[in-house]
Order: C-alpha cells, then sequence, then structure tokens
C-alpha cells in the first residue's frame, strides 16, 4: 500500500466530510472512513461507506470525491458490551 | 443483506443439491450458501454455495487426494452459483462430565487484585460486563484512573458522576463490595464513546495488559499497522489496522449517537475473530512497541470487524495521560488454565518481567 503525502490526507478528510454530509443520515450507513480499498483495486487508501444492507440502487453513491475511489462495504457495528 | 426470494429459492435448491451429493464425502464438513471468502476476506459482492473442507487440496496434491478418495470432485458450479470451498473443521462447543477437562474458568472475569486492563468491569446498575481498558492520570490532580467506553462506565444517559463502577461487572457477580472506582468524566458529548472513574483506593490498579504486558505509551493509528488486544470476552485477539479517520453512526439503546475519529481494525487471518461483546473499552495495541493506538468500543461479526477510537483523541478529549510505568513489586497468578494435576501460571516477578510457569497442584 502507497503512504500518500499530507496534502492527499487533507484531501481525503474533506472528501470523507463532504461524504459525511451526504451520506451519514441515509439509514442504512452506519460508518465513513478512510482506508483499504477492499476491492484491492487502488494501491492508495480510498474513501470507504460501511453499510448495513447492500442496496446501491438505493444510496447515492458517487464514484470519486475529489478524485478519490468511493468503495461501499458491509458493516453493521454495535457496542460490544456483555449482556447475556 | 437482503436476497430477493427467486435468489433465495434458487439458493436453496443450489445447496440441497450440493448436499445431496457431496456432503456424506470423505473431508467434506459443511455445505452452505453465503459470500466467497478469499485470503480470510468474505467478499461482500459475490454469493457463492459454500463448499467447506476439512482439508484444501491444490495442484499435484489434489490430484493424489482424488486418485485416493481423500476428498470428493467438486463442480466449478452448483444450481447457477460458482462454488466456493473455504477450509473449515467443525466441532461442537459442549461441555460434558465425561469430558476429562474440567471447563476452563475465564480469569478474566473473575475478581482481581491488583486491577489492569483486560478484565470484567460494569457500571452498578446494569446487568452486564465490559472490559478495564488501562491505568491513566488525571492531568490536573495526577489522580490514578480507570478508563473505558462511557457505555460500559456509565451506559445511561441519566448517569451522573460518582456512579460505582464494579469488578468484576454485574453479570460475572460484581456487587456493592466490589466497588473499586466512581465514574468521573466521559467523552460522549464530542462524539467519543470513553470515560474515566476515579479510583476508591480498595485495590490497586498496575498498568498491564492480561497477557499482552504493560502499555508503553500512546502511538497514532495507521493502515496496515498489526495491532492486538486484550479483552473480557475473547481474551487476545490479533487484527490489521483497514480504516482510520472514520465516523460512525452507532444504536445506543434507543437513540443514534455519531462516533467520531474511528479506526476500523479486521483480523490477520482466515477465519480469526477479533472482537466480540463484552470487549468494549479494551486498549488496542501496536505489536511493534506496545503503544496505545485505540479505545475498542464497537463491531461486527459478519463480516468480522472491530472498531475503536482513536486513543489520542480519547486522552486529550478527558484530559489524561497514560500510564507507562512498570510496575514492581507484583507477584500475581493472574492466569490460571487447568491441565488436570497442574496449571501454567503467567506470573509477574518482581522485576517486571513476564514468565511462564507451571505450578503443580
Amino acid at each position: 500500500m502507497n503512504q500518500p503525502d499530507q496534502s492527499w490526507w487533507a484531501r481525503a478528510r474533506y472528501a470523507r466530510s463532504q461524504l459525511e454530509t451526504q451520506l451519514l443520515n441515509h439509514p442504512d450507513v452506519t460508518l465513513i472512513d478512510i482506508g483499504i480499498d477492499p476491492q484491492r483495486i487502488s494501491t492508495t487508501p480510498v474513501l470507504r461507506v460501511h453499510v448495513r444492507r447492500r442496496d446501491p440502487a438505493a444510496l447515492p453513491l458517487p464514484e470519486e470525491v475529489d478524485g478519490i475511489p468511493v468503495r461501499i462495504i458491509s458493516g453493521d457495528y454495535q457496542p460490544q458490551f456483555g449482556d447475556s | 443483506m437482503a436476497l430477493d426470494t427467486q435468489t433465495l429459492a434458487r439458493a436453496r435448491r443450489a445447496v440441497q443439491r450440493a448436499a445431496s451429493t457431496l456432503l456424506f464425502e470423505k473431508n467434506i464438513t459443511m455445505i452452505d450458501f453465503g459470500w466467497r471468502i478469499r485470503a480470510g476476506q468474505l467478499q461482500t459482492d459475490e454469493l457463492t454455495v459454500r463448499v467447506h473442507v476439512a482439508r484444501k487440496f491444490s495442484g499435484d496434491a489434489l490430484g493424489i487426494a482424488l486418485e485416493r478418495g481423500d476428498t470428493p470432485e467438486i463442480p466449478p458450479t452448483i444450481g447457477g452459483f460458482r462454488v466456493d470451498i473455504p477450509e473449515g473443521h467443525y466441532t461442537p462447543h459442549l461441555w460434558s462430565w465425561w469430558n476429562w477437562r474440567r471447563p476452563v474458568v475465564n480469569p478474566r472475569s473473575e475478581r482481581a487484585d491488583p486491577l489492569r486492563g483486560g478484565i470484567s468491569i460494569s457500571d452498578e446498575r446494569h446487568r452486564s460486563y465490559g472490559t478495564l481498558g488501562g491505568k491513566v492520570y488525571d492531568r490536573a490532580t495526577g489522580q490514578p484512573m480507570i478508563l473505558s467506553n462511557w457505555h460500559v462506565l456509565a451506559a445511561d444517559w441519566r448517569a451522573r458522576p460518582g456512579q460505582r463502577i464494579y469488578q468484576p461487572g454485574r453479570l460475572d457477580g460484581g456487587t456493592a463490595d466490589d466497588t473499586v472506582a466512581v465514574l468521573t468524566r466521559d467523552a460522549m458529548d464530542i462524539s467519543l464513546d470513553a470515560a474515566v472513574a476515579r479510583l476508591t483506593g480498595d485495590r490497586d490498579l498496575i498498568n498491564d495488559q492480561v497477557d499482552l504486558g504493560p502499555v508503553t505509551g500512546v502511538g497514532l493509528p495507521e493502515l496496515g499497522m498489526q495491532v492486538a488486544k486484550s479483552g473480557r470476552r475473547t481474551g487476545v485477539t490479533h487484527g490489521i489496522v483497514a480504516g482510520v479517520e472514520g465516523t460512525a453512526r452507532i444504536w445506543y439503546d434507543n437513540l443514534y449517537r455519531i462516533i467520531r475519529q474511528v479506526v476500523t481494525i479486521e483480523p490477520r487471518w482466515s477465519f480469526a475473530q477479533v472482537s466480540d461483546a463484552g470487549d468494549s473499552g479494551s486498549f488496542w495495541l501496536d505489536e511493534a512497541d506496545n503503544r496505545a493506538i485505540g479505545l475498542h468500543f464497537a463491531g461486527s461479526n459478519v463480516p468480522e470487524r472491530a472498531l475503536a477510537i482513536n486513543m489520542q483523541s480519547v486522552l486529550t478529549a478527558l484530559d489524561v495521560t497514560l500510564s507507562t510505568e512498570r510496575e514492581r513489586p507484583t507477584t500475581q497468578a493472574y492466569q490460571r488454565r487447568w491441565t488436570g494435576a497442574s496449571f501454567d501460571a503467567a506470573v509477574h516477578t518482581n522485576s517486571g518481567r513476564r514468565v511462564r510457569s507451571t505450578v503443580e497442584v
């Protein structure tokens, strides 16, 4: 994996905040982060939209934001306290 | 993931067909329908009929195994679905009286003295348990404190400073007699699921993570970093940092909350577990040098993935510093694994170095 420079990270953070504004209120979106490409296509990090259900038709997902690819991956997360 | 009814019906027929022809063959352990598994990771873009095998053969070994009848020939597609062949050998998770081994008592769920990271803890009001993360110091007063999650130490929107903290947690049998600390403050109002509790002085808290050793400082999570945590539920597990600087929307009992500075951790090996319910509050450490990089707070089982909060953000928000001292002198056997007439004990020596030995009983 390529380690991008500081200017790339600044751009990625801004792109992530744009995606947050667009998508974080969607009921199926659980997390938006910057990470390793789950499809292993890009050698630099990508923007990742974690979703409860994979239903891209219902999610207005751009292919990229500010030149940074956007990927969709499954993930439904709960706080992990033991109660049973 | 929602499947349409037609696909589900086709999948059921395909699994039935595969089971009728393959399930009783040598080397086949299970047949199901699910995501393709590649390099230990679930590929959530492809549904397959999965024929699980006890041992996966390839190349010349496959030819020999087929000739000998050690494994059957598996078609590339069944019922229109591609076939995936993951390796998996499954056994019942039962304990029975004729089993010569006694059930292992999890030492992390028991009363501990001194306290350390990786053991059971809870607030006084909820019948639950989470994990005592580790030792920190109040920057203003210098007092030692416990660091864990908001949902472990406060666990309620009505919780107020002074709420009692039990070790072990209530679900592990903790009562008012096991009070070790009181809730002091939390960072939930700035979207970090983290809180600290001031020690009552009944028991000492030392800088040590069960089976991982002392924390050496704070580090920044980096993509690809190899990390480990010590938690009440799943013990020591290993992972790799796959995502950073995330923003999550998490359901807390009765409302959604935004959690920021999220670090995503995935298993390093096929089928490995990274966390489960009860591990909340654990510290994720950089395996290279035991620096704490994240505070575990959430996860999912399918796909297996853990979420932590950037440790530096947590420390800054709560106005605390991590303890990095090497505690001494402490002699405490904290881990016991019954092996008939003896048990293995992990012992802290007076020099602070951890050693393993077998103790006759």
